[in-house]
């Protein structure tokens, strides 16, 4: 707070950040300079672009600068008038219950809903007997068979939700019980029962991968790992366990139908509005044109909640059997089922050191995929991309082995990020054992291995889906990538030099210690420069139909000289709408954010776009956005020229004001011009989501933790943390530190929570109910000290320098616990989660061997 | 009363013309006082009517005996800014002041709150008028997907009126029972201190 008048005044934060500049000459493998004159070849296409896109980051008046979300986003948050599907309300609306399956894998035998619907206020009964044909959600009440604990039997629309709870409770269901494997244990035993009629439980890549084999899911490798086994100095071998994490989101999933004749309003919730508005279309057999589909505000998805839209065309269906609104709110216990998780999985790694490298991996994975085939495929490919790029660079011999099960229970996926933490876990505890092994500490050993910009990507691989991800002969090379910067940063933000080198070493019943973790994600999809060629490609239907990646904004300039942007995009707190809104003000030269406006999630108002993922809205709807400024800035330069009768080249903006630096006397504002037009000045912007292509930008995080462990409980808690991020230039420092902040909490609980499977219902793998016996972090759980730290890496292909950082450095964190607590009191835990039993038992262990 | 489906379902087509947008939802509220439901609605197994007041208005609700407080005020009376997440008293989402004091309404029965003063998040403040908790925690993003703000916001309401000027380690205390998924927790921490400070007039917004 500052002092004024002898008040002190109450400003925005960031509060605790360290922001690391970087010389804007970088030698990175994109070429040097910083000129909007430099170019970079990007993309399949070879296509040129400009560096920064023309845009560099310099003199900036609004990108880089801390502001707080944009009031119309934010401000109906803290009043309680966010209209998130739950506070949808209207007169005669019907509310849904969901009578779920209580078994892992059975058959319904019989069921009868006579009782059930002549019971007091109930409305509809919905089951795969009477359900529409054609359902999108394919798994679901789509015949006699249930997957999961948890799977649809049927829902009920009544009155009220006791009411409709009462009918659920008496739908007569007989079910036959058939075998089913709920864990990895189960699924990879002799005798597992098999789940996919005849195929085999291990999920196969489509034989023409060229990862496809006939014994994994997928494989990777370089070199020779015999020979590296072979030639290695010392050769060690680890294993490790992740049993399965959620994020769980705060808002209950589910949405409201309301009919108006012919044409249906859905309020859904997820992560974007048009791919599940043809959802709907396609399962109801209606025209996508005639739903009008709104979601403007979400109470989080984390990716988690993509899945749980399978429940909307059942409830448009309902709404229009009884000619009412029908509303779903899914109970914690029931959503669960219904959210994409972070899968159980066991890592095995054998790794040779040779010269005090390490020269040879051998890494085999294998996870329980869940209810559906795709993803588990999916992840094990998007598994080993990830992991095996954070190290291997130099390691000459390595192979990859994963392997996915289907499995009786509840699918993997997005959630809060895609297969970071999950895998990361066992990578980031490996990497610290191999560094104990060579004698080093774990920093500089990390520094030696992690890949640097320069080195060519290790992987070249193929997605099982037909889209080329990376170039052959690894020719691709990482360039803004701050792997060294986010290591030597943390180090000096945490104190890494007071951390004990020796395990436990610390005297004392509390005993601290340090830890470090890498983490590395793809924030790249550069959406942009490969820009209209590659959209009008989509557009023609080369893969995937129409919908498939495309983003669109219309940006409108109005007569007080507003700018709206129109983004179908939700917003579930990612506030990624006050993130391009600075970019729209920098672009079209103001120096605050006030003039620009949003208009957000809704059909009738915002153009096409698909859903925002895996944090990069920045570069996805923002190529879109970035396309359309960039029109409507062309357009306006050409507008004031021919008004005033200048140059165009001579004009400049400032503040909605054009000039002429020729004749300072020749202006005209954005708002005359919109007026000239009959009040408003309209582009389109478009951008793609194809795969990485080549045009792609790695960003890398890593998480310095200091930890105190009880060592007569076994209690531990975080005392300081150093969370790093290879940010490229930071739109809004104090919304990033906000998101930042949930980022390592988050983490921290899939760290020590995993998915309560068995605590409510021993012996099945029953979910258990919602927060109940689900461990969340409260206020009481926070650190004392949350320094972030942002390494401006000067991404060269995106405006202004900037890059997607959301999910960098999330993987980490649970290595980062896993190292400190071995740090501060010498017990190694290799299986997740983290708690307080296994720290005892550890520390019992040490003391027997003493 | 018993309905049949029949009977029930042209009761339901009659009730749909009354429908508006739900734009309209402020309106209906605002109405208060109305213990017709909407036309086509039964009526409940075991009806209650009850008065209550909330934000100082007056209310009359007619609800089963098992219904709790969050369904009259959020799908009886449409005040819906009250969020209601975890559904069994363990989030703290739906939380409101009954005499001041917190509760989570979503385990509280309507019947308890009957004729009691009831504050929600409706009563903080509006878009032109925001209270200090609202316009500090939106300078400090004490919000970010919002789910559990209005929650929180009314519990640390009820703490500054306990107690003006809290430590860092009564807003802890107070605010433990909330579970915010964000965990905007340190905005959340600061925004309730500084809160206090610009309400006893030591800051400024």
């Amino acid at each position: 707070m500052s002092q004024e008048n002898g008040i002190p005044k109450i400003e925005t934060g960031p509060h605790d950040v360290i922001m690391i500049e970087q010389p804007m000459v970088r030698d990175y493998s994109t070429g040097g300079g910083h000129g909007p004159e430099d170019t970079l070849i990007e993309g399949d296409e070879q296509i040129v672009t400009q560096k920064w896109q023309g845009y560099p980051p310099e003199n900036l008046n609004v990108v880089g600068k801390s502001m707080p979300p944009m009031a119309e986003v934010a401000i109906p948050r803290y009043l309680g008038t966010a209209q998130y599907a739950t506070r949808v309300w209207m007169p005669g609306m019907l509310y849904a219950k969901v009578l779920a399956s209580p078994h892992p894998h059975a058959r319904i035998r019989s069921m009868d809903t006579a009782e059930a619907e002549r019971m007091p206020g109930v409305a509809y009964i919905l089951t795969h007997l009477n359900a529409p044909n054609g359902n999108p959600a394919r798994l679901e009440l789509n015949g006699d068979e249930l997957d999961y604990v948890g799977d649809i039997v049927a829902i009920v629309a009544a009155e009220t939700e006791d009411l409709a709870e009462d009918a659920a409770a008496a739908i007569k269901v007989d079910y036959e019980i058939l075998p089913g494997a709920g864990n990895l244990e189960q699924v990879m035993a002799p005798d597992a029962p098999d789940l996919r009629q005849g195929r085999g439980n291990l999920l196969l890549m489509n034989p023409n991968s060229p990862h496809y084999d006939p014994d994994a899911t997928f494989v990777s490798e370089r070199g020779n790992i015999e020979q590296g086994f072979a030639e290695a100095d010392e050769i060690r071998e680890f294993s490790y366990y992740f049993g399965g994490a959620i994020p769980v989101p705060m808002q209950p999933c589910g949405g409201v139908a309301r009919w108006e004749g012919d044409k249906l309003t859905f309020w859904g919730m997820n992560q974007g509005i048009y791919p599940y508005r043809a959802d709907i279309a396609r399962g109801l057999g209606i025209d996508a044109e005639d739903i009008h589909y709104i979601n403007k505000w979400n109470g989080c998805t984390f990716g988690s909640a993509m899945s749980t839209s399978k429940f909307n065309s059942f409830l448009a269906h309902m709404a229009k059997v009884t000619d009412r609104p029908v509303k779903l709110m899914l109970p914690k216990d029931q959503e669960l089922a219904h959210l994409n998780i972070k899968p159980e999985n066991m890592t095995r790694f054998r790794v040779g050191l040779k010269d005090g490298r390490i020269s040879t991996i051998l890494y085999e994975m294998h996870m329980s995929s869940g209810d559906m085939d795709g993803a588990g495929i999916a992840a094990t490919a998007e598994i080993s991309k990830n992991n095996m790029e954070l190290y291997t660079a130099d390691v000459p011999h390595w192979k990859t082995l994963s392997y996915a099960y289907k499995t009786n229970v509840i699918r993997s996926g997005c959630s809060r990020s895609c297969t970071q933490q999950e895998v990361k876990w066992a990578w980031e505890s490996m990497i610290d054992e191999m560094a104990e092994v060579a004698g080093m500490d774990p920093v500089p050993f990390r520094r030696l291995h992690v890949s640097k910009p320069g080195q060519s990507l290790t992987m070249a691989w193929h997605s099982d889906f037909g889209s080329r991800y990376e170039s052959e002969n690894g020719a691709v090379t990482y360039d803004s990538f701050a792997s060294v910067e986010v290591i030597d940063e943390g180090a000096k933000a945490i104190g890494w030099e007071q951390r004990n080198p020796v395990p436990g070493g610390n005297p004392g019943r509390y005993k601290r210690g340090f830890g470090v973790a890498m983490s590395q994600h793809h924030p790249g999809h550069m959406g942009y420069h490969e820009g209209e060629l590659a959209f009008q490609r989509l557009i023609d239907g080369d893969r995937g139909g129409p919908q498939f990646g495309i983003f669109t904004a219309d940006l409108e300039l109005n007569t007080d000289g507003e700018v709206i942007m129109k983004n179908a995009l939700p917003d579930s707190g990612t506030n990624h709408d006050t993130a391009l809104a600075h970019v729209v003000a920098e672009m079209l030269g103001f120096t605050t954010r006030d003039q620009i406006r949003v208009v957000w999630g809704d059909s009738d108002l915002t153009p096409l776009s698909q859903q925002w993922l895996a944090g990069k809205t920045i570069t996805l709807q923002g190529a879109a956005i970035c396309s359309a400024v960039n029109k409507l800035r062309a357009d306006l330069l050409e507008r004031a020229a021919s008004a005033l009768g200048v140059d165009p080249a001579t004009l400049e903006f400032r503040d909605g004001v054009i000039s002429s630096t020729a004749d300072p006397e020749k202006t005209t504002t954005f708002a005359e011009l919109a007026l000239a037009n009959g009040g408003s000045i309209i582009h389109t912007g478009r951008g793609v989501h194809k795969d990485q292509g080549r045009a792609l930008a790695k960003g890398v995080g890593a998480c310095f933790l200091e930890v105190e462990v009880d060592t007569w409980t076994g209690d531990w808690r975080m005392v300081n943390s150093a969370y790093c991020h290879d940010t490229g230039k930071v739109v809004n420092p104090m919304v990033a530190e906000a998101d930042m902040l949930g980022s390592l909490i988050q983490s921290t609980q899939m760290t020590t929570d995993s998915i309560p499977w068995d605590r409510e219902f021993p012996g099945t793998r029953h979910y258990s109910v919602g927060y109940l016996s689900f461990r969340l972090p409260t206020i009481m759980d926070v650190p004392e000290r949350q320094t972030q730290v942002f390494v401006d890496s000067l991404e060269p292909r995106w405006f202004y320098g900037i890059k997607s950082f959301s999910e960098t450095s999330i993987g980490s964190v649970p290595g980062a616990i896993a190292n400190a607590i071995y740090n501060a009191c010498g017990v190694r835990i290799r299986e997740h989660p983290i708690t307080r039993d296994k720290i005892m038992a550890g520390l019992k262990e040490r003391e027997a061997g003493a | 009363m018993k309905y049949s489906r029949r009977h029930f379902l042209k009761a339901a087509g009659s009730g749909a013309v009354v429908l508006t947008t739900v734009g309209g939802y402020r309106s209906v509220a605002g109405s208060a006082a109305s213990t017709q439901m909407a036309s086509g609605i039964p009526a409940p197994m075991t009806v209650e009517i009850g008065t209550f007041i909330i934000n100082g208005a007056t209310y009359q609700a007619e609800y089963e005996a098992r219904t709790t407080l969050w369904e009259v005020i959020a799908m009886k009376l449409a005040l819906t800014g009250t969020n209601r997440s975890c559904n069994r008293a363990s989030c703290g989402a739906c939380s409101v002041l009954i005499e001041g004091t917190p509760y989570y309404s979503c385990h509280t029965l309507a019947t308890e709150a009957r004729e009691k003063d009831i504050f929600t998040v409706e009563g903080l403040g509006d878009a032109d008028n925001l209270h200090p908790i609202q316009a500090v925690g939106h300078r400090y993003v004490a919000a970010d997907c919002g789910f559990c703000t209005p929650g929180w916001e009314v519990t640390a309401k009820g703490l500054l009126d306990e107690n003006p000027d809290p430590t860092v380690d009564e807003v802890k205390m107070a605010l433990s029972g909330h579970i915010c998924r964000c965990a905007a927790y340190p905005a959340i921490i600061r925004t309730v201190v500084d809160a206090g400070k610009v309400m006893r007039g030591e800051a400024e917004l």
